[in-house]
């Protein structure tokens, strides 16, 4: 059959990167580098002013079983409309430099904030981040890369992503946003 | 819903995505001949769904288009059309069949669009003269 393609979460040091296969379930952004589904112990803590970040997240794709053909044209992109609730915005951009294709481990201070997504913070970022909900299927974020029969496994330019809350916020969890991959398979 | 597809060449032979006693089991629409097809089939439970009839200079272009959202739920679209050169110009009619069943027909890609942007040719595809 065609490729089995599982969106990917990765977490952990470069020298132990740990892949959660989130497909079909969730993974939340919060403030600790790990996936969870449900996870209440490292939230996010409101800020007394200001910012403060969810540890950033880093997705991809990756092949399951080898495509037939080659699987290219990546895109990237939300419905459009931030549902996360007020004081919840989001900014994303993908990343490709070297070393690890882009990936770098998130950090912070576990239980209260992320270090925040800038360029200078994780030199693997292709350019500097912006609002995720500006990347709609019109206007998708382009990524770049392809996999080719009879290679597996991850594939593409990383999408990384940053939740950040600001005194507005109401405690608890937010609602849950989808934001969408897009491939060609020949 | 699964669709597959079915190339028929001049020669009356016809290439199926799948086929049970051929190794492999399974090809894709790279390789089938440009210059040699006459018709191109989706098929949905064995039963053709659409046909496109190629005429001399028209060049098939397929795409399996697949939308992966977090839940799990996939979203596939089979671009089905074909390309030529006009006057020095690549004109092209895709139809864009949904497994949901819905059916667009668009002609230029439009890089703005949800489903009709552009495709990137393989170089095996650049090789048959597409482009």
């Amino acid at each position: 059959m065609v490729a089995t393609v599982d969106i990917v979460r990765k977490t952990g040091p470069s020298a132990a990167i740990v892949v959660s296969v989130i497909t079909a379930i969730n993974t939340r952004a919060n403030a600790y580098d790990g996936h969870s589904t449900g996870d209440t112990a490292n939230p996010i803590q409101k800020p007394a002013s200001g910012y403060n970040y969810s540890y950033w997240v880093s997705t991809r794709l990756k092949a399951q079983t080898t495509p037939i053909g080659t699987i290219n044209n990546l895109r990237y992109f939300t419905d459009g409309v931030n549902g996360f609730g007020t004081g919840v915005t989001c900014k994303a951009a993908k990343a490709s430099i070297i070393p690890d294709a882009g990936y770098r481990q998130a950090t912070g201070t576990p239980g209260v904030t992320g270090t925040e997504l800038t360029v200078l913070n994780h030199p693997g970022l292709d350019s500097a981040p912006v609002d995720i909900f500006t990347y709609v299927a019109g206007a998708p974020l382009a990524l770049v890369g392809s996999i080719v029969n009879p290679n597996v496994g991850e594939f593409g330019d990383h999408v990384v992503y940053q939740v950040a809350i600001d005194t507005t916020v109401s405690p608890g969890p937010t609602a849950t946003e989808n934001f969408t991959f897009r491939y060609d398979e020949t | 819903m699964t669709i597959t597809w079915q190339a028929k060449y001049k020669d009356g032979t016809v290439l199926r995505q799948f086929d049970e006693i051929r190794k492999p089991r399974e090809i894709s629409s790279e390789v089938i001949d440009r210059k040699q097809i006459e018709s191109f089939f989706l098929l949905f439970r064995e039963r053709i769904i659409l046909t496109l009839h190629l005429d001399e200079g028209q060049r098939l272009i397929y795409r399996r288009r697949v939308a992966l959202k977090p839940s799990g739920e996939q979203e596939v679209c089979h671009l089905v059309g074909w390309q030529a050169t006009i006057r020095g110009e690549n004109v092209q009619t895709i139809a864009y069949v949904f497994e949901s069943g819905r059916i667009d027909l668009a002609g230029k890609f439009n890089e703005k669009s949800p489903w009709f942007y552009p495709l990137k040719f393989t170089d095996s595809e650049k090789a048959q003269g597409l482009g």
